[in-house]
């Protein structure tokens, strides 16, 4: 069976196309305006990548902020049962996740049949989220890839007051005035983020595994900044952006059995 | 002929003052205004005058900002709003609860900003459970009784209070009614339509809103046994008010419904009725102190917490949504507390921070589908 879950997220549209279990293939668009647009274009890229044609795929579930927005999908999930679905696939024994993406952030608690037990998300702020990584990269000239890297090899924890992005950013550039070190403002530029990720965590109540998904997983100083503020290892898919995709997908799976 | 009735209900809801000014131009009276909670209807309306509920609204909020903090709730700046927009423009009066710290200062600037013929404040007892509350409540009652005789020029003869009382327990009565029948099919009416019918008793002349409800609920009472009662996921929500309505909606269009709640413009607006027999003002005084727990008051023990678990249980709710305004410091004191005595009874809630005019609604769109896909299929009834 063939199935796909596209996640329209505010920054990145993401497919993910699984055949029985496995992922055939995945896609990711700029989102942009027209999420219909971005959503049929990604989908058109990952059937290409896994040499199949839209009719081979038997049902399709959008998540994400734009998940109305998907014309071609058969069903929808919250963004928060598909993450807690695709993370708890890859890592059965995750408990904790967190899910912090472009411009929300969020942590989940699951039991052991993976059903979410208590959730919270970031209000209104992009100071917990991936879009704060990018305005403060944008701040100290570097790309935002470099941040995760460049942080990693700070050796002093900078702190950083501001709990806003804007002010944040004002504090990065006082900070670069003042000679810091790039890779130390980077850090804690990632520890400020963290903290107010994990504020959520433990409004939910940690619970071990952790597992980290959505874009800023990607970014290794963020995960250090996790694991320090927590002080617990944390699990790290090979491609957090796409579980929430992925999860979908599996939602996708489960729906096709029902009408089956 | 429900849709007919309930059209009248949405279009005061969606035009709160159309009645009053209506009313006005009638009777030739004067309309006082009240704002939330708990202010005696009933000596407003034995004193020959319309009240009004001043319901918050969704546009220029930000007008008030010149003359009240950023950290006032949006309900209290939307309402103050109102009057500067100059929508208010039909009332004689304005009464403010003391009920928390911005109630208590807002009359003053309210004078300022846009003095009123009328303009008092009711002042509450916070600690209810005190022997002394009802014979200070009962004075205070007194005291609004004769300032409103003041100002209309006559005297409130206990009759006509008792009349009034009767009136108000008649409706309240037929509330409660309609609640229950809105419990046992939620999807009939679905929750805005519920909220909005309770929610339009405060804009319109008691006499006509009464005889309107009864028609609904003789109507809904008749078709019941039609229709087949639609599976809805069955929730309480918890709050001062219903605000943004839109939530309402979000819930209806998610699956969910809500079938309980403990807020000033829902339950705890009909829930009590004050004595008929002995004298009036000791009766308003009783209601009052029968009121349901509120974050407003402040007994020692927040029976609050035990209250929503047994209202949780008795109507087989699958979760709670606690819906507080920004800045609700009475509510956010509580809401500690009110979860702690959720989870013990492991019923999940799920609590939204709101605003009159600004609330990012999709963002809350997700938070409750979210929340509808956790719990769905843990309720143990409807």
């Amino acid at each position: 069976m063939i199935t796909a879950g596209v996640d329209v997220g505010n920054k990145f549209t993401k497919v993910v196309i699984l055949g029985d279990g496995r992922v055939l293939a995945k896609s990711a668009v700029l989102s942009g305006f027209d999420q219909a647009a971005a959503s049929e274009e990604a989908m058109a890229a990952a059937l290409d990548k896994a040499g199949i044609g839209r009719d081979d795929v038997q049902h399709i579930t959008a998540t994400g902020a734009g998940k109305n927005e998907v014309p071609f999908a058969r069903s929808t999930v919250t963004e928060v049962g598909a993450g807690a679905r695709g993370a708890l696939y890859l890592f059965p024994a995750a408990r904790t996740v967190v899910d912090v993406g472009a411009e929300e952030g969020r942590a989940l608690k699951c039991n052991e049949q993976g059903k979410i037990v208590d959730f919270a998300i970031n209000e209104k702020c992009a100071a917990g989220a991936g879009s704060f990584t990018e305005a403060m990269a944008r701040a100290l000239e570097i790309a935002v890839e470099e941040m995760g890297p460049l942080s990693l090899q700070s050796t002093r924890a900078v702190p950083m007051n501001a709990q806003c992005a804007v002010f944040a950013e004002s504090e990065v550039v006082s900070l670069i005035h003042a000679k810091t070190p790039k890779e130390d403002i980077a850090h804690a530029v990632h520890d400020a983020i963290a903290s107010r990720v994990i504020s959520m965590v433990r409004r939910v109540g940690l619970e071990k595994d952790l597992a980290l998904i959505g874009g800023l997983a990607y970014n290794a100083g963020f995960v250090r900044s996790m694991e320090e503020g927590l002080e617990v290892k944390a699990q790290v898919p090979e491609d957090p952006e796409y579980v929430t995709a992925l999860g979908a997908a599996l939602v996708a799976a489960e729906k096709a059995g029902e009408e089956a | 002929m429900i849709q007919d009735l309930l059209a009248e209900f949405v279009e005061a809801v969606n035009f709160p003052g159309r009645h009053a000014r209506e009313w006005k131009k009638e009777h030739g009276g004067r309309v006082i205004g009240w704002l939330p909670a708990d202010v005696p209807e009933e000596l407003i309306h034995a004193a020959g005058f319309m009240p009004f509920g001043v319901p918050g609204g969704h546009s220029g909020v930000g007008l008030a900002d010149a003359h009240l903090q950023g950290w006032v709730c949006s309900l209290a700046r939307s309402c103050l709003a109102l009057a500067v927009q100059g929508q208010l423009e039909f009332l004689d009066g304005l009464i403010i609860p003391h009920i928390c710290d911005t109630t208590r200062m807002l009359g003053g600037i309210w004078q300022h900003v846009h003095p009123l013929p009328f303009m008092e404040y009711y002042r509450l007892p916070r600690q209810v459970e005190r022997p002394s509350a009802r014979r200070y409540l009962q004075a205070e009652l007194q005291r609004l009784k004769s300032r409103l005789e003041e100002f209309s020029g006559r005297e409130i003869s206990p009759e006509q209070l008792n009349r009034s009382i009767s009136l108000y327990n008649r409706s309240r009565s037929l509330l409660r009614t309609l609640s229950r029948l809105h419990r046992e099919n939620p999807g009939r009416l679905g929750s805005r339509m519920f909220y909005d019918v309770v929610k339009s008793a405060m804009f319109m002349p008691r006499e006509k809103y009464t005889g309107l409800l009864e028609k609904l609920v003789n109507c809904i009472q008749k078709e019941k046994m039609e229709r087949p009662a639609s599976v809805r996921i069955p929730l309480l929500l918890s709050g001062a008010v219903a605000e943004p309505p839109e939530i309402l909606d979000m819930i209806d269009q998610a699956g969910g419904a809500v079938v309980a709640d403990d807020m000033q413009t829902g339950y705890r607006y009909f829930a009590v009725d004050a004595p008929e027999d002995g004298d009036p003002l000791a009766a308003l005084a009783v209601r009052q102190l029968n009121q349901i727990p509120g974050a407003l008051f402040d007994p020692r023990n927040n029976p609050r917490a035990a209250f929503l678990v047994e209202k949780a249980r008795n109507h087989g709710v699958a979760g709670v949504i606690f819906l507080h305004l920004k800045y609700c410091e009475p509510e956010n004191y509580d809401y500690y507390d009110n979860q702690q005595a959720l989870d013990r009874a492991g019923i999940p809630g799920l609590r939204l921070e709101t605003e009159l005019g600004t609330s990012s609604l999709e963002q809350m769109r997700t938070r409750l589908q979210a929340f509808l896909e956790m719990v769905e299929g843990t309720a143990d009834g409807g």
